[in-house]
């Protein structure tokens, strides 16, 4: 019975984490365009993990050969951290593909409701089409 | 050596006593009021399994169309320009908000006080015990998490906090609703359960017509919260560049206010 209770905890977390945006630092739909979707592929300059959003700083050659940096916000480091997540999590140099919404303003290269995958295929965040990344 | 005669003693003493009664007093009154039976046992860390306010395009804890506002409070958020909110200069966020981030808080109920920790911003609130001679905010006094005392009663605890500072959305932070130095909030903290359910009640002359409450429930949660927040100005900032200017020439804003006496360009 004890274990039958734990696990259903442990199913609605999990379930919880996918379906729920994890963040209230402010309301993300001025900020990104929900009805487009952008996938790049870059190299991780850097990595600043804290709060209120943990950023990602992508390197990404444009189709033009212009070579732009994305930055790709994250939910806030006390609810990564509690996934295990550490401030190593990506380091400089990292090839990665990240698929999500556009930032609204032009010229910004910025992403929400993120999926992360690494060159190797493994997926470092999100899934589910991104819904689970939503800042 | 002065000598002091034994019924100028006697005097001095019960002088002393008289002096003291009126406080002897208020405590034993204040502490019955609150007995073992009327106060819940809501010590401990909580959270909201659903998540709590969480912004997809809706307002939360208000729906702002419902609320009873000023004209003058929806003339503020319609200039308002969300870059100016004090967040992102990491200024944490205050009560009735406060209460419905999704984060995790613990409780510490103490003899004279009770020590509210909120996860989000490294928040710690006091709230001082009726009846414990704690300290009183003189007029003028202000503050930006306000000034809160607190009591028990019928297995509640009522927390009272005004003496709040002016902020740009100290009613509602994700929907930009202002609050004056004459809100006041209402927290009332009872066991219902395995649940803790809080209802908020805030009262605001200046921005509200009528009062404005919420009530959600808690659960606890075994799981120590992540401190310090430390949250960092140039994360809070990052995603600003993203957001469309509200105003088509920024730098009008700025002139407009300008000490100066500037007028806006044409």
């Amino acid at each position: 019975m004890r274990l039958r209770k734990c696990t259903v905890y442990a199913v609605t977390a999990v379930a919880l984490i996918l379906v729920n945006p994890l963040n209230a630092h402010h309301s993300q739909r001025p900020f990104y365009d929900y009805s487009q979707w952008v996938e790049i592929e870059g190299t991780v300059n850097r990595f600043n993990f804290g709060n209120p959003h943990p950023v990602l700083y992508l390197q990404v050659t444009e189709p033009d050969g212009e070579t732009v940096e994305w930055k790709l916000l994250f939910p806030p480091a006390s609810v990564l951290m509690r996934r295990g997540w550490t401030a190593e999590q990506f380091v400089p140099g990292d090839i990665v593909t990240a698929r999500g919404h556009p930032s609204r303003r032009s010229g910004t290269h910025g992403m929400a409701r993120l999926t992360i995958t690494r060159s190797d295929g493994t997926v470092a965040f999100g899934g589910g089409g991104g819904a689970s990344s939503e800042e | 050596m002065i000598k002091i005669s034994r019924s100028s003693r006697i005097a001095a003493a019960a002088f002393l006593l008289f002096l003291a009664t009126p406080y002897a007093d208020s405590t034993l009154k204040a502490q019955s009021r609150a007995t073992a039976a009327e106060t819940p046992d809501i010590d401990g860390i909580w959270f909201r399994s659903d998540g709590g306010c969480t912004p997809d395009g809706v307002t939360c804890p208000f729906v702002v169309a419902e609320l009873p506002l000023k004209a003058r409070t929806l003339g503020f958020r319609e200039a308002f320009d969300e870059p100016l909110a004090p967040k992102y200069d990491c200024v944490p966020s205050v009560v009735p908000s406060l209460v419905a981030d999704p984060y995790k808080f613990q409780i510490e109920q103490l003899a004279d006080r009770v020590v509210i920790t909120y996860e989000k911003d490294d928040v710690i609130r006091t709230v001082w015990m009726e009846g414990h001679g704690n300290p009183q905010p003189k007029v003028g006094d202000f503050y930006q998490q306000g000034h809160s005392r607190g009591w028990y009663e019928e297995n509640q605890l009522v927390v009272e906090t005004t003496k709040f500072t002016f902020d740009p959305v100290g009613l509602d932070d994700m929907s930009n609703l202002p609050s004056s130095t004459s809100k006041k909030v209402t927290e009332r903290y009872w066991r219902d359960g395995e649940l803790m359910t809080v209802e908020v009640t805030t009262v605001d002359p200046l921005f509200l017509n009528a009062p404005i409450q919420f009530t959600w429930s808690f659960e606890s949660s075994d799981e120590p919260l992540y401190l310090p927040y430390g949250c960092d100005p140039e994360l809070s900032k990052e995603a600003l560049e993203f957001l469309p200017p509200k105003y088509e020439d920024p730098d009008l804003v700025r002139i407009t206010v300008s000490p100066y006496g500037e007028q806006p360009r044409d």
